[in-house]
């Protein structure tokens, strides 16, 4: 839709080449992209849900090194201990005093690969740095660096010997994806081109750590209007009193859908909200925030967030 | 940002409103006083525009002009009028100043205050007139004023100025409910509620307690109403309507009074005999006391009394428009009047009217009785071929000598003057009576209209046996005048009948039938919109079932109705808001109604933008339509920029997309 009448305020232009220079790499999944990077100017983790081998690993490693960010990769075990996330420390016998070493976790971009095969208690030494932005290692509480940000991948859960994220885990992520299988072009493209290792040594970071701290501050700028919010609300509405889901959609799920939207809306280039926008971020939303009470078979084989969106007139 | 704010439009606006409400003042100020009020107008929309340096300056050459300006014009009013309190005084001084405060305008509260300022001066016109023209006039001003008001807080200044005025005229529409209820229900009181300057009381033309030859002639020249009069019964013929007025008694030769009022009288020292007229005089303000009755009125209303030689007058000057109801018998009887009173109706100048003394002497010797003296002078009058004109010639010395004598022409105080002194040379003892003699049968509402022009003068001659007997000499020489009315009797003199229409054609009947509905338009004004009175206020409760009501309860319904309305329009108001009476809202479902009956209906949850996306596709030929539609749906509803809303709504009402896709 051409919106020449909105004056942009916001300059998004770099977004749109991140996304390019990623669509590149990752093949025929430019939606998961932009959520992927919405999810990061929204300040949200993401969780990929998939099966191995879909590129969830190189999504967030090229997300990482278009947008200029560190990036650090932890493969999850069931033997992984939360020491080998934050860091350690170790006795130093020149100076006589413990250096505590870094763990992985600080960095920008932390690929968390399998994260439902650690033992809870190592996910969880990694949720609380997640939610807190920062971390606390023998009594002594260090920041993480900015921007932060968790990519966490998950195999599907009915696979052996994984541990499932609890729900209110689950809930510590701003959106989960699902990259699923590429389409029949992108696959023969995929087959025919370079290695993927290869092609990623190429790419240049088209933003700055600081821009993307700037762009996440200038979400706040993005409008969003009360016929909106009474949108969100019906929504919300809709979740807790229809009967058709477990659990309705918590405030923190509202504010996620809220903020989510607008990164969505800040990298379509509009500086206001509209329910296209909600609608858009809603599956990824709250994929993993409601569920429907009895079986799928009966609703149209919709996904939860497909058939709220379908219930809920725009008002 | 003041200057944003206040940018030229704006003030044309309110300088606009604000003349037009001080226009009908001007004739009525001192020259200079309107002149100063538009020149700063003019100034105002002039100076900042032209020097916008000088202009500015926050502390500098302009304010100290600004501040001897209107020391200057505080100093003139109080030389033009010698006062600083009064109502004219206060208008002049109300229009000077609001100049003032215009000129001076640099900020949104300036604005706003000059506003009120010309909201109240809009009031103080009904100071001076409260006919119905005024009253559109000022309902005219008033809407100006508020859709000025409306241009200050448009700030994209997108609305035509059609626009403004619909809108400030639905507001005021809007208040009617409200205003209906203050109006009938505040509770009234005698009265008004303050006193209001002495000098808001001048300028009505009327019947006084003096005249001279001359002083009805020129009444006649106005055509104002002096009353309205709502009989029972049958309007009675012409020639018997006599409204009795003030009595006159004292002559100097040239000017007649009514004198000292001494004792008040009392009904019961009358006999009435024969059928009584019932009927409500409403005056128009007169400033005076008299109350005029046909003869003789048998019940005092309340608020009035007799004078010793009975007159009807009120205990204060009747300074708002009255309604008495009246009782009179034609025939009635004194029962004692007392010797002093006849003995003053037989006093007359010494060495003044020789020629009449020697007629009357005549006419003495001739007859012996008094009756007989009184035919015979009426019976000479006959013969001489006296003259009913409104423009005698002018006399010189003995006006009375003169008109019976020399120039035999004259108007009916030329008549009843001479006729009185004759009838008192001849030992008669006479008075004159002045009031008004006619009237004006209104077919609609059928009451009577008894316009200044009516105004008249007769005798009245004391006759043993009989009591005050009415003569009235001008009917001799114009016995039409009597007994058609001053319209008939004096075509020539009627200054309201346009270019000398014929009576007998259609226009001049045309032209009479929209007069009567003018005046029963304005009758129906003046009783139930003016006169809307304590008494008016009892009929209507009662009508609505309240017997007697006291103020306090008027009061407390009048606050229960207030209630009731704010609350059906809060009612009202908050039940709509949170759904769909969003104005853009609205508009876009009537776009999306037309889209259906393309066959393109919007599905509930889809948005604007995927719908605009989906139907561009389906109909290429309405794409532009849709997306701008959309574009300006999206900016007002998501963006929240309600500037355009005009916009919106003027591309959803041209948009008429065809059923079929058209090539």
């Amino acid at each position: 839709m051409n919106m020449s009448e909105t004056v942009p305020t916001i300059d998004t232009s770099n977004i749109t080449k991140a996304i390019d220079v990623i669509s590149q790499i990752i093949l025929g999944k430019e939606n998961s992209i932009r959520l992927a990077i919405a999810c990061l100017i929204a300040r949200g983790h993401l969780l990929i849900e998939d099966t191995p081998g879909v590129g969830k690993t190189t999504l967030s490693h090229t997300l990482a090194k278009a947008l200029g960010l560190d990036y650090q990769r932890i493969q999850f075990t069931s033997d992984l201990l939360p020491a080998d996330i934050l860091g350690v420390s170790v006795y130093n016998r020149d100076t006589s005093k413990f250096d505590f070493h870094q763990g992985p976790v600080f960095t920008n971009v932390i690929l968390a690969d399998e994260i439902n095969r650690a033992t809870p208690r190592t996910q969880s030494a990694l949720l609380e740095a997640m939610a807190e932005y920062q971390v606390t290692v023998e009594g002594e509480t260090r920041d993480l660096p900015k921007p932060f940000f968790v990519i966490a991948t998950q195999n599907p859960s009915n696979q052996i010997g994984t541990f499932p994220l609890p729900e209110s885990q689950l809930d510590r992520f701003l959106m989960r994806i699902e990259l699923g299988y590429p389409d029949n072009i992108a696959e023969r493209e995929l087959l025919k081109g370079k290695n993927r290792k290869d092609l990623l040594e190429e790419v240049q970071a088209v933003l700055t750590a600081e821009e993307l701290i700037k762009l996440q501050k200038q979400l706040d700028s993005v409008h969003v209007s009360d016929a909106l919010l009474d949108y969100v609300q019906s929504l919300m509405e809709f979740s807790r009193s229809s009967g058709n889901y477990i659990h309705g959609l918590s405030p923190r799920a509202g504010i996620a859908i809220l903020s989510a939207a607008k990164a969505w809306a800040l990298i379509s280039s509009h500086q206001h909200v509209l329910p296209e926008d909600v609608q858009m971020v809603l599956p990824s939303v709250i994929g993993h925030r409601l569920n429907f009470l009895y079986d799928v078979t009966d609703k149209q084989a919709l996904q939860p967030a497909e058939h709220l969106i379908r219930n809920v007139p725009i008002p | 940002m003041d200057k944003q704010e206040l940018n030229f439009n704006k003030i044309l606006w309110l300088a606009f409103g604000v003349a037009l409400a001080s226009f009908p003042h001007w004739q009525r100020l001192s020259f200079w006083i309107p002149v100063s009020h538009m020149s700063l107008l003019v100034a105002r929309l002039y100076i900042p525009y032209q020097w916008p340096t000088f202009w500015s300056q926050k502390k500098g050459t302009i304010n100290i002009i600004r501040l001897l300006l209107m020391v200057a014009g505080v100093a003139g009013v109080y030389i033009s009028y010698g006062s600083l309190s009064g109502r004219g005084v206060g208008v002049a001084l109300l229009v000077l100043l609001a100049g003032f405060k215009i000129f001076e305008s640099n900020s949104k509260r300036d604005f706003y205050i000059s506003t009120y300022l010309g909201y109240f001066l809009i009031i103080t016109n009904f100071f001076y007139s409260q006919t119905i023209p005024t009253a559109a006039y000022m309902m005219f001003v008033m809407t100006i004023m508020t859709a000025g008001l409306i241009s200050f807080n448009d700030s994209e200044q997108q609305l035509t100025i059609l626009q403004r005025f619909k809108l400030s005229s639905s507001l005021l529409v809007q208040a009617i409910p409200i205003l209906l209820v203050l109006f009938l229900f505040f509770p009234r009181v005698n009265g008004p509620l303050w006193g209001l300057p002495k000098d808001a009381y001048t300028g009505v033309t009327g019947i006084d307690d003096h005249i001279s030859p001359g002083t009805i002639s020129n009444l006649v020249q106005s055509n104002e109403v002096a009353f309205r009069v709502k009989f029972k019964d049958k309007i009675p013929e012409q020639a018997k309507l006599y409204w009795r007025g003030p009595i006159l008694w004292e002559t100097d030769g040239h000017e007649w009074k009514t004198g000292d009022e001494t004792t008040r009288q009392d009904v019961s020292k009358i006999e009435f005999a024969g059928e009584p007229v019932h009927y409500d005089v409403t005056i128009e303000p007169s400033n005076k006391k008299w109350l005029f009755g046909l003869e003789m009125v048998s019940k005092l209303p309340d608020e009035t009394y007799f004078t010793h030689d009975f007159q009807l007058k009120t205990h204060k000057p009747i300074h708002t428009r009255k309604a008495f109801s009246l009782t009179s018998y034609s025939s009635y009887r004194l029962n004692n009047e007392k010797n002093p009173d006849l003995e003053r109706a037989l006093i007359l100048p010494d060495f003044y009217h020789p020629q009449t003394r020697e007629f009357a002497s005549k006419l003495r010797n001739d007859f012996n009785d008094p009756s007989l003296i009184v035919n015979a002078a009426l019976d000479w009058l006959k013969r001489e071929n006296f003259i009913y004109t409104l423009s005698p010639p002018l006399s010189t010395l003995d006006s009375v000598d003169e008109f019976l004598f020399k120039t035999k022409q004259g108007f009916c105080e030329h008549f009843a003057s001479a006729f009185t002194v004759l009838m008192r040379a001849a030992g008669i003892p006479s008075r004159i009576v002045i009031g008004y003699q006619g009237g004006e049968v209104n077919p609609l509402g059928n009451y009577l209209i008894v316009r200044q022009r009516d105004a008249h003068a007769w005798t009245e001659v004391w006759l043993e046996g009989r009591g005050w007997v009415r003569i009235d000499p001008t009917s001799i020489a114009s016995p039409i005048r009597v007994q058609e009315g001053i319209n008939n009797a004096m075509p020539d003199a009627l200054i309201n009948i346009p270019l000398g229409l014929d009576k007998d054609t259609t226009a001049y009947r045309l032209w009479q039938s929209m007069r009567n509905t003018v005046d029963m338009v304005n009758y129906q004004w003046a009783q139930w919109v003016l006169g809307y009175g304590p008494d008016r206020q009892v009929m209507f409760m009662q009508s609505l079932g309240f017997d007697f009501i006291e103020w306090k309860e008027l009061t407390f319904y009048l606050f229960l109705l207030l209630g009731i309305i704010v609350a059906a329009i809060a009612v009202v108001i908050f039940k709509k808001t949170p759904k769909t009476t969003e104005p853009s809202r609205k508009y876009y479902d009537i776009f999306c109604k037309k889209m259906a009956k393309t066959g393109l209906p919007r599905k509930a949850y889809e948005g604007p933008v995927d719908f605009a996306r989906r139907s561009s596709v389906a109909r290429q030929d309405l794409k532009k339509d849709i997306e701008r539609i959309t574009n300006l749906y999206v900016l007002i509803r998501y963006c929240s920029d309600n500037n355009k809303i005009l916009q919106l709504k003027a591309a959803i009402k041209s948009f008429s997309p065809s059923k079929e896709i058209q090539n």
